[in-house]
Protein backbone atom coordinates (compact mmCIF):
# COMPACT_ATOMS: atom_id res chain seq x y z
CA UNK A 1 0.00 0.00 0.00
CA UNK A 2 1.47 3.14 -1.15
CA UNK A 3 1.29 6.07 1.30
CA UNK A 4 -0.96 8.47 -0.97
CA UNK A 5 -4.34 7.40 -1.28
CA UNK A 6 -7.17 8.45 -3.97
CA UNK A 7 -9.85 10.55 -2.68
CA UNK A 8 -12.30 8.02 -3.56
CA UNK A 9 -10.60 5.52 -1.40
CA UNK A 10 -11.10 7.88 1.13
CA UNK A 11 -14.70 8.30 0.88
CA UNK A 12 -14.62 4.66 0.86
CA UNK A 13 -13.04 3.81 4.20
CA UNK A 14 -15.33 7.29 5.82
CA UNK A 15 -18.33 5.03 4.88
CA UNK A 16 -16.92 2.08 6.07
CA UNK A 17 -16.59 3.24 9.29
CA UNK A 18 -19.53 5.29 9.49
CA UNK A 19 -21.64 2.37 9.06
CA UNK A 20 -20.14 -0.11 11.71
CA UNK A 21 -20.49 2.70 13.70
CA UNK A 22 -24.25 2.69 12.83
CA UNK A 23 -24.37 -0.72 13.30
CA UNK A 24 -22.81 -0.30 17.11
CA UNK A 25 -25.13 2.38 18.02
CA UNK A 26 -28.25 0.69 16.63
CA UNK A 27 -27.71 -2.60 18.74
CA UNK A 28 -27.66 -0.35 21.98
CA UNK A 29 -30.17 1.43 21.26
CA UNK A 30 -31.98 -1.78 20.76
CA UNK A 31 -31.01 -2.75 24.22
CA UNK A 32 -32.03 0.40 25.90
CA UNK A 33 -35.18 0.29 23.83
CA UNK A 34 -36.55 -2.77 25.21
CA UNK A 35 -35.23 -2.54 28.50
CA UNK A 36 -36.63 0.51 28.71
CA UNK A 37 -40.04 -0.09 27.22
CA UNK A 38 -39.91 -3.35 29.91
CA UNK A 39 -39.66 -1.21 32.97
CA UNK A 40 -41.68 1.39 31.59
CA UNK A 41 -44.39 -1.24 30.72
CA UNK A 42 -44.25 -2.60 34.39
CA UNK A 43 -44.06 0.70 36.20
CA UNK A 44 -47.47 2.03 34.69
CA UNK A 45 -49.31 -0.98 35.46
CA UNK A 46 -49.20 -2.41 31.46
CA UNK A 47 -47.82 -5.96 32.52
CA UNK A 48 -47.67 -7.49 35.94
CA UNK A 49 -44.64 -7.22 37.41
CA UNK A 50 -45.67 -10.12 39.75
CA UNK A 51 -45.77 -12.36 36.74
CA UNK A 52 -43.30 -10.55 33.99
CA UNK A 53 -40.56 -9.39 36.52
CA UNK A 54 -39.14 -5.64 35.69
CA UNK A 55 -35.41 -4.68 34.90
CA UNK A 56 -35.49 -2.59 38.37
CA UNK A 57 -36.33 -5.33 40.54
CA UNK A 58 -33.79 -7.92 38.26
CA UNK A 59 -31.24 -5.51 38.91
CA UNK A 60 -31.83 -5.33 42.77
CA UNK A 61 -31.87 -9.13 42.70
CA UNK A 62 -28.53 -9.47 41.49
CA UNK A 63 -27.19 -6.90 44.14
CA UNK A 64 -28.57 -8.76 46.64
CA UNK A 65 -27.30 -12.42 45.41
CA UNK A 66 -23.73 -10.28 44.69
CA UNK A 67 -23.89 -8.80 47.90
CA UNK A 68 -24.62 -12.23 49.54
CA UNK A 69 -21.73 -13.85 48.10
CA UNK A 70 -24.49 -16.47 46.54
CA UNK A 71 -23.82 -14.96 43.00
CA UNK A 72 -20.66 -15.75 42.97
CA UNK A 73 -21.11 -19.73 44.89
CA UNK A 74 -24.25 -20.31 41.85
CA UNK A 75 -22.25 -18.72 39.23
CA UNK A 76 -18.88 -20.81 40.32
CA UNK A 77 -20.59 -24.23 40.26
CA UNK A 78 -22.29 -23.93 36.99
CA UNK A 79 -18.93 -22.67 35.67
CA UNK A 80 -16.81 -25.53 37.22
CA UNK A 81 -19.75 -27.71 36.06
CA UNK A 82 -20.07 -26.91 32.46
CA UNK A 83 -16.00 -27.08 31.94
CA UNK A 84 -15.81 -29.98 33.73
CA UNK A 85 -18.54 -31.75 31.76
CA UNK A 86 -17.31 -30.12 28.57
CA UNK A 87 -13.63 -31.13 28.79
CA UNK A 88 -15.07 -34.79 29.96
CA UNK A 89 -17.53 -35.13 27.31
CA UNK A 90 -14.60 -33.24 24.81
CA UNK A 91 -12.01 -36.20 25.32
CA UNK A 92 -13.97 -39.23 25.47
CA UNK A 93 -15.36 -38.44 22.45
CA UNK A 94 -11.99 -38.09 21.09
CA UNK A 95 -11.15 -40.99 22.57
CA UNK A 96 -14.17 -42.86 21.31
CA UNK A 97 -13.47 -41.93 18.04
CA UNK A 98 -10.26 -43.23 18.06
CA UNK A 99 -11.45 -46.76 19.31
CA UNK A 100 -13.48 -46.59 16.31
CA UNK A 101 -10.81 -45.03 13.79
CA UNK A 102 -9.05 -48.08 15.15
CA UNK A 103 -11.05 -51.21 14.07
CA UNK A 104 -13.52 -50.68 11.34
CA UNK A 105 -14.81 -54.09 12.51
CA UNK A 106 -15.93 -52.57 15.67
CA UNK A 107 -17.13 -49.31 14.60
CA UNK A 108 -19.37 -51.21 11.82
CA UNK A 109 -20.72 -53.08 14.83
CA UNK A 110 -21.19 -49.90 16.90
CA UNK A 111 -23.06 -47.82 13.96
CA UNK A 112 -26.45 -48.25 14.67
CA UNK A 113 -26.16 -48.12 18.25
CA UNK A 114 -24.35 -44.99 17.87
CA UNK A 115 -26.86 -43.30 15.68
CA UNK A 116 -29.78 -44.41 18.17
CA UNK A 117 -27.73 -42.99 21.14
CA UNK A 118 -27.25 -39.86 19.29
CA UNK A 119 -31.41 -39.47 17.96
CA UNK A 120 -32.38 -39.83 22.17
CA UNK A 121 -33.08 -36.52 23.74
CA UNK A 122 -30.66 -36.89 26.38
CA UNK A 123 -32.51 -35.02 28.99
CA UNK A 124 -34.81 -37.95 28.54
CA UNK A 125 -32.00 -39.94 30.66
CA UNK A 126 -31.75 -37.12 33.19
CA UNK A 127 -33.90 -39.46 35.72
CA UNK A 128 -31.52 -42.62 35.21
CA UNK A 129 -28.48 -40.56 36.40
CA UNK A 130 -30.08 -39.21 39.05
CA UNK A 131 -31.00 -42.63 40.33
CA UNK A 132 -27.72 -44.19 39.54
CA UNK A 133 -25.45 -41.35 40.89
CA UNK A 134 -28.22 -39.35 43.44
CA UNK A 135 -29.11 -36.06 43.61
CA UNK A 136 -25.85 -34.32 43.23
CA UNK A 137 -22.50 -33.37 41.10
CA UNK A 138 -22.15 -36.12 39.67
CA UNK A 139 -25.92 -36.52 37.96
CA UNK A 140 -25.00 -33.08 36.80
CA UNK A 141 -21.96 -33.99 34.69
CA UNK A 142 -23.19 -37.49 33.97
CA UNK A 143 -25.66 -34.88 32.08
CA UNK A 144 -23.55 -32.31 30.62
CA UNK A 145 -20.89 -35.23 29.53
CA UNK A 146 -24.21 -37.37 28.10
CA UNK A 147 -25.31 -34.73 25.64
CA UNK A 148 -21.88 -33.81 23.87
CA UNK A 149 -20.26 -37.08 23.82
CA UNK A 150 -22.03 -38.31 21.22
CA UNK A 151 -21.94 -35.73 18.84
CA UNK A 152 -18.38 -35.31 19.69
CA UNK A 153 -17.74 -39.02 18.71
CA UNK A 154 -19.77 -39.06 15.60
CA UNK A 155 -17.70 -35.48 14.33
CA UNK A 156 -14.51 -36.75 14.98
CA UNK A 157 -14.82 -40.00 13.90
CA UNK A 158 -16.19 -38.49 10.57
CA UNK A 159 -13.21 -36.08 10.20
CA UNK A 160 -10.80 -39.25 10.95
CA UNK A 161 -12.48 -41.15 7.99
CA UNK A 162 -11.83 -38.25 5.70
CA UNK A 163 -8.56 -37.51 6.50
CA UNK A 164 -6.32 -37.90 2.93
CA UNK A 165 -5.73 -41.56 2.40
CA UNK A 166 -2.72 -40.26 0.30
CA UNK A 167 -1.32 -38.76 3.37
CA UNK A 168 -1.88 -42.10 4.90
CA UNK A 169 -0.19 -44.19 1.88
CA UNK A 170 2.54 -42.17 2.46
CA UNK A 171 3.10 -43.01 6.13
CA UNK A 172 2.87 -46.60 5.49
CA UNK A 173 5.94 -46.45 2.23
CA UNK A 174 7.68 -45.22 5.52
CA UNK A 175 6.55 -48.43 7.05
CA UNK A 176 4.76 -46.33 9.66
CA UNK A 177 2.44 -48.61 12.58
CA UNK A 178 -0.96 -47.49 13.20
CA UNK A 179 -0.77 -45.75 16.08
CA UNK A 180 1.93 -43.37 14.09
CA UNK A 181 -0.43 -43.10 11.60
CA UNK A 182 -2.55 -41.69 14.26
CA UNK A 183 0.00 -39.39 16.34
CA UNK A 184 1.20 -38.27 12.53
CA UNK A 185 -1.09 -37.68 10.30
CA UNK A 186 -4.84 -38.58 11.77
CA UNK A 187 -5.03 -36.40 15.46
CA UNK A 188 -3.06 -33.43 13.91
CA UNK A 189 -5.07 -33.62 10.44
CA UNK A 190 -8.31 -33.16 12.89
CA UNK A 191 -7.51 -30.40 14.95
CA UNK A 192 -9.84 -28.26 13.23
CA UNK A 193 -12.50 -30.51 13.79
CA UNK A 194 -11.68 -30.84 17.14
CA UNK A 195 -11.83 -27.15 17.78
CA UNK A 196 -15.15 -26.73 15.95
CA UNK A 197 -16.49 -29.87 18.43
CA UNK A 198 -15.51 -27.87 21.46
CA UNK A 199 -17.49 -24.92 20.39
CA UNK A 200 -20.58 -27.03 19.83
CA UNK A 201 -19.65 -28.82 23.09
CA UNK A 202 -19.28 -25.56 24.98
CA UNK A 203 -23.10 -24.82 24.25
CA UNK A 204 -24.10 -28.17 24.73
CA UNK A 205 -22.45 -28.66 27.76
CA UNK A 206 -23.88 -25.87 29.35
CA UNK A 207 -27.18 -27.39 28.07
CA UNK A 208 -26.93 -30.32 30.00
CA UNK A 209 -25.65 -28.91 33.35
CA UNK A 210 -28.52 -26.91 33.62
CA UNK A 211 -30.74 -29.37 32.75
CA UNK A 212 -28.57 -31.77 35.29
CA UNK A 213 -29.32 -28.99 38.04
CA UNK A 214 -32.62 -28.82 37.35
CA UNK A 215 -33.53 -31.67 37.97
CA UNK A 216 -31.69 -32.59 41.41
CA UNK A 217 -29.17 -30.06 42.75
CA UNK A 218 -28.69 -27.78 45.89
CA UNK A 219 -26.35 -24.70 43.67
CA UNK A 220 -25.86 -23.33 40.44
CA UNK A 221 -27.86 -21.14 38.24
CA UNK A 222 -30.01 -23.85 37.02
CA UNK A 223 -30.71 -24.58 41.09
CA UNK A 224 -31.51 -20.85 41.43
CA UNK A 225 -34.10 -20.72 38.12
CA UNK A 226 -36.14 -23.53 39.48
CA UNK A 227 -35.98 -22.55 42.99
CA UNK A 228 -36.67 -18.53 42.05
CA UNK A 229 -39.78 -20.33 39.99
CA UNK A 230 -40.99 -22.69 42.89
CA UNK A 231 -41.17 -20.14 45.26
CA UNK A 232 -42.84 -17.45 42.19
CA UNK A 233 -39.65 -14.86 42.48
CA UNK A 234 -39.57 -13.97 39.10
CA UNK A 235 -36.80 -11.32 39.20
CA UNK A 236 -34.53 -14.26 40.38
CA UNK A 237 -35.36 -16.36 37.57
CA UNK A 238 -34.88 -13.54 35.58
CA UNK A 239 -31.40 -13.06 37.10
CA UNK A 240 -29.99 -16.35 37.02
CA UNK A 241 -31.37 -16.62 32.85
CA UNK A 242 -29.05 -13.35 32.39
CA UNK A 243 -26.34 -14.35 34.14
CA UNK A 244 -26.64 -17.75 32.39
CA UNK A 245 -26.59 -15.89 29.49
CA UNK A 246 -23.44 -14.02 30.24
CA UNK A 247 -21.71 -17.36 31.25
CA UNK A 248 -22.48 -18.68 27.61
CA UNK A 249 -20.95 -15.75 25.86
CA UNK A 250 -17.71 -15.87 27.83
CA UNK A 251 -17.43 -19.84 27.57
CA UNK A 252 -18.03 -19.18 23.73
CA UNK A 253 -15.52 -16.44 23.10
CA UNK A 254 -12.93 -18.60 25.24
CA UNK A 255 -12.80 -21.13 22.56
CA UNK A 256 -13.06 -18.63 19.60
CA UNK A 257 -10.08 -17.33 21.48
CA UNK A 258 -8.40 -20.81 21.92
CA UNK A 259 -9.68 -21.81 18.12
CA UNK A 260 -7.73 -18.30 16.80
CA UNK A 261 -4.08 -19.31 18.74
CA UNK A 262 -4.29 -22.83 17.39
CA UNK A 263 -5.13 -22.39 13.90
CA UNK A 264 -3.35 -18.99 13.03
CA UNK A 265 -0.14 -21.50 11.72
CA UNK A 266 -2.30 -23.30 9.12
CA UNK B 1 28.12 -41.10 7.68
CA UNK B 2 31.38 -39.97 6.26
CA UNK B 3 31.20 -39.16 2.53
CA UNK B 4 28.76 -36.36 1.85
CA UNK B 5 25.32 -36.49 1.76
CA UNK B 6 24.87 -39.30 -0.90
CA UNK B 7 25.48 -43.14 0.80
CA UNK B 8 25.20 -45.02 -2.39
CA UNK B 9 28.08 -44.12 -4.55
CA UNK B 10 27.51 -43.33 -7.93
CA UNK B 11 28.10 -46.73 -10.44
CA UNK B 12 31.37 -46.98 -12.12
CA UNK B 13 30.59 -46.19 -15.78
CA UNK B 14 31.29 -49.05 -18.10
CA UNK B 15 32.78 -52.57 -17.40
CA UNK B 16 30.80 -53.22 -14.39
CA UNK B 17 31.63 -56.43 -12.57
CA UNK B 18 28.10 -57.81 -12.61
CA UNK B 19 24.47 -55.94 -12.25
CA UNK B 20 22.46 -56.63 -9.53
CA UNK B 21 18.54 -56.39 -10.36
CA UNK B 22 17.29 -53.99 -7.92
CA UNK B 23 13.27 -54.88 -9.10
CA UNK B 24 12.58 -58.35 -10.49
CA UNK B 25 8.93 -58.82 -11.27
CA UNK B 26 7.80 -61.98 -12.70
CA UNK B 27 4.62 -63.49 -14.14
CA UNK B 28 2.36 -60.67 -11.69
CA UNK B 29 -1.52 -60.71 -11.99
CA UNK B 30 -3.34 -58.67 -9.88
CA UNK B 31 -7.37 -58.21 -9.60
CA UNK B 32 -9.14 -55.72 -7.67
CA UNK B 33 -11.99 -56.96 -5.91
CA UNK B 34 -15.15 -54.49 -5.21
CA UNK B 35 -19.40 -55.85 -4.75
CA UNK B 36 -19.96 -55.00 -8.62
CA UNK B 37 -16.87 -57.64 -9.63
CA UNK B 38 -13.48 -58.24 -10.12
CA UNK B 39 -11.17 -56.46 -12.32
CA UNK B 40 -7.75 -57.56 -13.85
CA UNK B 41 -5.80 -54.44 -13.84
CA UNK B 42 -2.08 -56.46 -14.30
CA UNK B 43 -2.07 -59.63 -16.49
CA UNK B 44 1.42 -61.40 -16.77
CA UNK B 45 3.97 -58.48 -16.10
CA UNK B 46 7.80 -59.53 -16.25
CA UNK B 47 10.14 -56.42 -15.27
CA UNK B 48 13.61 -56.31 -14.16
CA UNK B 49 15.35 -53.09 -13.08
CA UNK B 50 18.84 -52.85 -12.42
CA UNK B 51 21.29 -50.96 -10.55
CA UNK B 52 21.07 -47.17 -11.54
CA UNK B 53 18.77 -47.52 -14.16
CA UNK B 54 16.16 -44.80 -14.89
CA UNK B 55 13.05 -46.96 -16.38
CA UNK B 56 9.82 -45.32 -17.68
CA UNK B 57 6.51 -46.43 -17.22
CA UNK B 58 4.11 -45.24 -19.54
CA UNK B 59 0.60 -46.38 -21.08
CA UNK B 60 -2.98 -45.33 -21.49
CA UNK B 61 -5.14 -44.71 -18.10
CA UNK B 62 -6.71 -47.78 -16.23
CA UNK B 63 -3.20 -49.61 -17.48
CA UNK B 64 -2.30 -50.88 -14.32
CA UNK B 65 0.71 -48.86 -14.47
CA UNK B 66 0.24 -47.65 -10.66
CA UNK B 67 -1.23 -50.92 -9.52
CA UNK B 68 2.25 -52.04 -10.63
CA UNK B 69 4.14 -49.69 -8.73
CA UNK B 70 2.00 -50.28 -5.90
CA UNK B 71 3.16 -53.67 -5.63
CA UNK B 72 6.74 -52.86 -5.74
CA UNK B 73 5.98 -50.32 -2.95
CA UNK B 74 4.90 -53.10 -1.62
CA UNK B 75 1.37 -51.67 -0.40
CA UNK B 76 -0.41 -54.69 -2.11
CA UNK B 77 0.66 -58.26 -2.97
CA UNK B 78 0.21 -59.49 -5.77
CA UNK B 79 -2.75 -62.06 -6.44
CA UNK B 80 0.03 -64.04 -8.50
CA UNK B 81 3.83 -63.97 -9.41
CA UNK B 82 6.40 -62.27 -7.57
CA UNK B 83 7.51 -59.05 -6.61
CA UNK B 84 11.60 -58.51 -5.23
CA UNK B 85 13.20 -56.18 -4.35
CA UNK B 86 16.92 -56.92 -3.95
CA UNK B 87 16.32 -60.63 -3.38
CA UNK B 88 13.45 -59.74 -1.28
CA UNK B 89 9.56 -59.95 -1.44
CA UNK B 90 8.69 -56.48 -2.06
CA UNK B 91 7.71 -55.17 1.90
CA UNK B 92 5.97 -52.04 3.10
CA UNK B 93 8.79 -49.74 4.76
CA UNK B 94 12.11 -51.00 3.28
CA UNK B 95 14.11 -48.65 3.97
CA UNK B 96 15.83 -49.33 0.41
CA UNK B 97 12.45 -47.61 -1.25
CA UNK B 98 11.55 -44.21 -1.70
CA UNK B 99 8.08 -43.56 -3.07
CA UNK B 100 7.04 -40.44 -4.13
CA UNK B 101 3.18 -39.27 -5.61
CA UNK B 102 1.57 -37.17 -7.78
CA UNK B 103 0.87 -34.48 -5.36
CA UNK B 104 3.17 -33.67 -2.56
CA UNK B 105 0.57 -33.97 0.52
CA UNK B 106 2.94 -32.17 2.67
CA UNK B 107 1.45 -31.66 5.87
CA UNK B 108 -0.01 -28.04 6.12
CA UNK B 109 0.74 -28.22 9.81
CA UNK B 110 4.47 -29.11 9.44
CA UNK B 111 7.26 -26.52 8.39
CA UNK B 112 8.98 -27.76 4.75
CA UNK B 113 11.69 -29.01 7.51
CA UNK B 114 9.53 -31.28 9.47
CA UNK B 115 8.02 -32.32 6.67
CA UNK B 116 11.13 -33.59 5.25
CA UNK B 117 12.18 -35.28 8.13
CA UNK B 118 8.69 -37.77 8.48
CA UNK B 119 10.17 -40.47 7.64
CA UNK B 120 13.29 -40.49 9.81
CA UNK B 121 10.58 -39.57 12.80
CA UNK B 122 8.59 -42.62 11.88
CA UNK B 123 11.82 -44.41 11.88
CA UNK B 124 13.01 -42.87 15.07
CA UNK B 125 16.11 -42.21 13.21
CA UNK B 126 16.39 -38.71 13.34
CA UNK B 127 19.64 -37.46 15.04
CA UNK B 128 22.16 -34.32 14.41
CA UNK B 129 23.37 -35.82 11.37
CA UNK B 130 20.37 -36.82 9.77
CA UNK B 131 18.88 -33.44 10.01
CA UNK B 132 21.94 -31.72 9.14
CA UNK B 133 21.78 -33.77 6.20
CA UNK B 134 18.16 -33.20 5.25
CA UNK B 135 19.42 -29.16 5.01
CA UNK B 136 21.55 -29.73 2.56
CA UNK B 137 19.32 -31.69 1.02
CA UNK B 138 17.05 -28.45 0.96
CA UNK B 139 19.92 -25.98 0.10
CA UNK B 140 20.68 -28.49 -2.93
CA UNK B 141 16.76 -28.10 -4.02
CA UNK B 142 16.92 -24.91 -3.39
CA UNK B 143 14.71 -24.49 -0.78
CA UNK B 144 17.52 -23.51 1.53
CA UNK B 145 15.62 -19.98 2.88
CA UNK B 146 12.64 -22.10 3.39
CA UNK B 147 13.16 -24.68 6.04
CA UNK B 148 11.17 -23.19 8.79
CA UNK B 149 8.33 -22.10 6.69
CA UNK B 150 5.31 -23.70 6.07
CA UNK B 151 3.71 -25.62 2.92
CA UNK B 152 0.78 -23.05 2.38
CA UNK B 153 3.92 -20.04 1.82
CA UNK B 154 5.45 -23.09 -1.34
CA UNK B 155 5.04 -22.84 -4.61
CA UNK B 156 3.61 -25.37 -6.46
CA UNK B 157 7.30 -26.63 -7.49
CA UNK B 158 9.12 -25.83 -4.72
CA UNK B 159 6.29 -27.94 -2.82
CA UNK B 160 7.46 -30.85 -4.76
CA UNK B 161 11.23 -30.03 -4.61
CA UNK B 162 10.14 -30.38 -0.50
CA UNK B 163 8.13 -33.48 -1.53
CA UNK B 164 11.53 -34.88 -3.13
CA UNK B 165 14.32 -33.99 -0.10
CA UNK B 166 11.51 -35.75 2.33
CA UNK B 167 11.80 -38.81 -0.01
CA UNK B 168 15.39 -38.98 -0.73
CA UNK B 169 15.81 -38.13 3.56
CA UNK B 170 15.90 -41.91 4.03
CA UNK B 171 18.35 -42.25 1.13
CA UNK B 172 16.47 -45.11 -0.27
CA UNK B 173 18.36 -46.58 -3.37
CA UNK B 174 15.16 -47.41 -5.54
CA UNK B 175 12.85 -44.30 -6.30
CA UNK B 176 9.23 -45.27 -7.52
CA UNK B 177 8.13 -42.15 -9.01
CA UNK B 178 4.30 -41.91 -9.39
CA UNK B 179 3.92 -39.06 -12.29
CA UNK B 180 5.36 -36.22 -9.39
CA UNK B 181 5.53 -33.78 -12.40
CA UNK B 182 1.91 -34.30 -13.53
CA UNK B 183 0.76 -31.04 -11.27
CA UNK B 184 3.08 -28.95 -12.25
CA UNK B 185 2.94 -25.80 -15.10
CA UNK B 186 4.78 -26.92 -18.30
CA UNK B 187 7.77 -24.44 -17.73
CA UNK B 188 8.52 -25.62 -13.61
CA UNK B 189 7.92 -29.71 -14.91
CA UNK B 190 10.64 -29.16 -17.31
CA UNK B 191 13.13 -27.26 -15.23
CA UNK B 192 11.93 -29.90 -12.63
CA UNK B 193 12.34 -32.96 -14.49
CA UNK B 194 15.93 -31.54 -15.37
CA UNK B 195 17.18 -31.28 -11.71
CA UNK B 196 15.20 -34.48 -10.35
CA UNK B 197 16.96 -36.77 -13.73
CA UNK B 198 20.16 -35.33 -13.33
CA UNK B 199 20.52 -35.63 -9.48
CA UNK B 200 19.62 -39.12 -10.11
CA UNK B 201 22.25 -39.92 -12.32
CA UNK B 202 25.02 -37.86 -10.11
CA UNK B 203 23.63 -39.95 -7.15
CA UNK B 204 23.27 -43.85 -8.92
CA UNK B 205 19.96 -44.22 -7.78
CA UNK B 206 17.37 -46.77 -9.60
CA UNK B 207 14.14 -45.33 -10.57
CA UNK B 208 11.09 -46.18 -11.88
CA UNK B 209 8.95 -43.32 -13.26
CA UNK B 210 5.03 -43.76 -14.42
CA UNK B 211 4.17 -41.47 -16.78
CA UNK B 212 1.18 -39.91 -18.82
CA UNK B 213 3.85 -37.88 -20.78
CA UNK B 214 5.63 -39.70 -23.84
CA UNK B 215 8.20 -36.64 -23.82
CA UNK B 216 9.00 -36.97 -20.32
CA UNK B 217 9.10 -40.72 -20.39
CA UNK B 218 12.02 -40.41 -23.42
CA UNK B 219 14.21 -37.52 -21.74
CA UNK B 220 14.10 -38.89 -18.85
CA UNK B 221 14.54 -42.81 -19.18
CA UNK B 222 17.42 -45.51 -20.08
CA UNK B 223 14.24 -47.52 -20.90
CA UNK B 224 10.54 -47.19 -21.35
CA UNK B 225 7.70 -49.59 -21.18
CA UNK B 226 4.71 -49.43 -22.79
CA UNK B 227 2.06 -50.91 -21.33
CA UNK B 228 -1.57 -51.99 -23.09
CA UNK B 229 -4.95 -50.55 -22.07
CA UNK B 230 -6.35 -53.05 -19.03
CA UNK B 231 -5.73 -55.78 -18.41
CA UNK B 232 -2.16 -54.32 -18.37
CA UNK B 233 0.25 -55.67 -20.17
CA UNK B 234 3.72 -55.20 -21.22
CA UNK B 235 3.21 -54.22 -25.10
CA UNK B 236 7.07 -53.55 -25.46
CA UNK B 237 10.04 -52.18 -23.78
CA UNK B 238 11.93 -49.24 -25.97
CA UNK B 239 15.38 -48.67 -24.48
CA UNK B 240 16.56 -44.82 -25.35
CA UNK B 241 19.82 -44.26 -26.66
CA UNK B 242 20.04 -40.25 -27.45
CA UNK B 243 23.39 -40.82 -28.36
CA UNK B 244 26.38 -39.54 -26.60
CA UNK B 245 26.58 -39.54 -22.51
CA UNK B 246 22.83 -37.33 -21.93
CA UNK B 247 23.06 -33.60 -20.57
CA UNK B 248 19.87 -34.36 -18.93
CA UNK B 249 16.44 -34.66 -19.79
CA UNK B 250 16.03 -30.72 -20.99
CA UNK B 251 19.03 -31.75 -23.48
CA UNK B 252 17.97 -35.21 -24.31
CA UNK B 253 14.72 -33.68 -25.69
CA UNK B 254 17.40 -31.35 -28.46
CA UNK B 255 18.73 -34.93 -29.65
CA UNK B 256 17.85 -35.18 -33.55
CA UNK B 257 16.71 -38.92 -32.04
CA UNK B 258 14.41 -37.93 -30.12
CA UNK B 259 10.97 -37.57 -32.30
CA UNK B 260 11.94 -41.22 -33.25
CA UNK B 261 11.30 -42.52 -29.81
CA UNK B 262 8.42 -40.34 -29.90
CA UNK B 263 6.79 -41.61 -32.93
CA UNK B 264 7.61 -45.51 -31.99
CA UNK B 265 6.29 -44.99 -28.49
CA UNK B 266 3.00 -42.96 -29.89
CA UNK B 267 1.98 -46.00 -32.26
CA UNK B 268 2.22 -48.57 -29.72
CA UNK B 269 0.14 -46.75 -27.83
CA UNK B 270 -1.79 -46.30 -30.37
CA UNK B 271 -2.82 -49.77 -31.61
Amino acid sequence: MSGTVSAAHREYLRRRARRRAAVQLARWAVLVAAVGAWEAAARWRLVDPFITSQPSRIWQSLVRLAAGGELWMHLGVTVAETAAGFLLGTLLGIGIAVVLWWSPFWSDVAEPYIVMLNSIPKVALGPIFIVWLGTNVKAVLAMAVAISVIVTVLMMFSAFREVDRHKITLLKTFGATKAQILAKVVLPATVPTMIASLKVNVGLSLVGTIVGEFLGSKAGLGYLIIYGGQVFNMSLVMAAVILLALVSIVLYYLVSYLEARVTRGR
Amino acid sequence: MGGGIWHTPPPAVGGRPRRVPVVEVTGVRHRYHSPEGETLALDGVDLTVEEGEFVSIVGPSGCGKSTLLSLIAGLMRPAEGEVRVRGKPAALGSPRVGYMLQHDHLFEWRTVLDNCLLGLEVRRAVTPAARERVMRLLTECGLEGFARRYPAELSGGMRQRAALVRTLALDPELLLLDEPFGALDYQTRLRLEDEVGKLLKATGKTAILVTHDIAEAISMSDRVVVMSPRPGRIRRIVPIDLGGASDGPLAARRSPRFSYYFDLIWKELGT
